[in-house]
């Protein structure tokens, strides 16, 4: 198990169980420090989940606010299928890590899973999260149970499906997004 | 499709590394099933993938530059509201942990 995410309440420190070294340390908590990426080019295991030849994708700064660059776009580059097999625009998906919407958030990738995209450490991990953007705003959630994991050296990537389930992890494939991102203003 | 009558404790053998045990069968006819396979192979509830499936869509249909927008200008409208003073989101004590903006604003994707 490799455990990304918030750190225990009581200060305890989680780690990787597979490297337990010093190193470790502060590598966890991560997912709202900045998500320093040293690629923009992600690329996919696998084909993402819905969109059959989804692998290859650019991750693109949204807005030129610094504040407002905690989102990114994440735009497939390649020639995409619906599963009945009719050729659609290529997704894009606007994404966010994990952190910004539940500063507790925490979630275990499993032994195999980690290893898949090459993270050794917590720290090789970037989040993000998956917008769903409805009408109205208010409508709109986030993915909190599998989101994207991604090699931050690399852009090795694939989307986390927990063994377990929504109930069981605790996150929502359709968390509500915060209040103060969707209420109209007064 | 393949059908098979299986008592709890019997297994079916799939292949040449992946074994699957009835490990017990309840009164109300929930069916727990124990499955060896190689690591390698991905074991997912079929209705989990669905629902993650039918999200991706959804989600991925549609620029995102227009839908950031939307986001970015009640933001905008906020900040003004409270005389551009914060950079925060909105106001936490009102909005709750999960509005929460992280102390440090930066950004996702590393400058080159």
């Amino acid at each position: 198990m490799m455990q990304l995410g918030a750190t225990h309440p009581h200060g305890h420190v989680r780690t990787c169980t597979r490297r337990t070294t010093a190193a470790d340390d502060g590598a966890v908590g991560t997912l709202i420090r900045p998500i320093t990426l040293s690629t923009r080019e992600i690329t996919f295991r696998r084909e993402m989940l819905g969109w059959v030849g989804a692998v290859h994708f650019v991750l693109e700064p949204l807005g030129d606010d610094q504040t407002e660059a905690l989102f990114a776009g994440l735009r497939c580059t390649d020639t995409v299928r619906l599963r009945g097999g009719a050729v659609v625009p290529s997704p894009q998906f606007l994404v966010a890590p994990p952190g910004f919407f539940a500063p507790n958030y925490q979630i275990s990738l499993d032994e195999h899973f980690a290893e898949s995209l090459d993270l050794v450490v917590p720290d090789d991990a970037a989040l993000l999260a998956i917008v769903t953007h409805r009408n109205p705003i208010g409508r709109s959630t986030v993915n909190l149970f599998s989101p994207i994991v991604v090699n931050r050296h690399s852009g090795l990537a694939d989307q986390y499906v927990p063994a377990s389930s929504e109930a069981e992890t605790g996150w929502s494939v359709r968390t509500p997004l915060p209040l103060a991102l969707v209420a109209d203003d007064t | 499709m393949l059908t098979l009558t299986r008592e709890p404790g019997q297994k079916i053998v799939v292949g040449d590394d992946i074994v699957i045990t009835v490990v017990s069968v309840s009164e109300n006819g929930r069916v727990r099933l124990g499955i060896e396979a190689p690591r390698q192979i991905r074991i997912d509830r079929e209705e989990v993938l669905e629902r993650i499936q039918n999200e991706n869509i959804e989600a991925g249909a549609g620029g995102t530059a227009s839908r950031w927008a939307a986001y970015a200008a009640r933001r905008a409208n906020r900040q003004a509201a409270a005389g551009a003073t914060s950079p925060s989101v909105g106001d936490p004590g009102q909005s709750g942990d999960a509005a929460r903006r992280p102390k440090r604003e930066e950004s996702l994707v590393a400058p080159r």
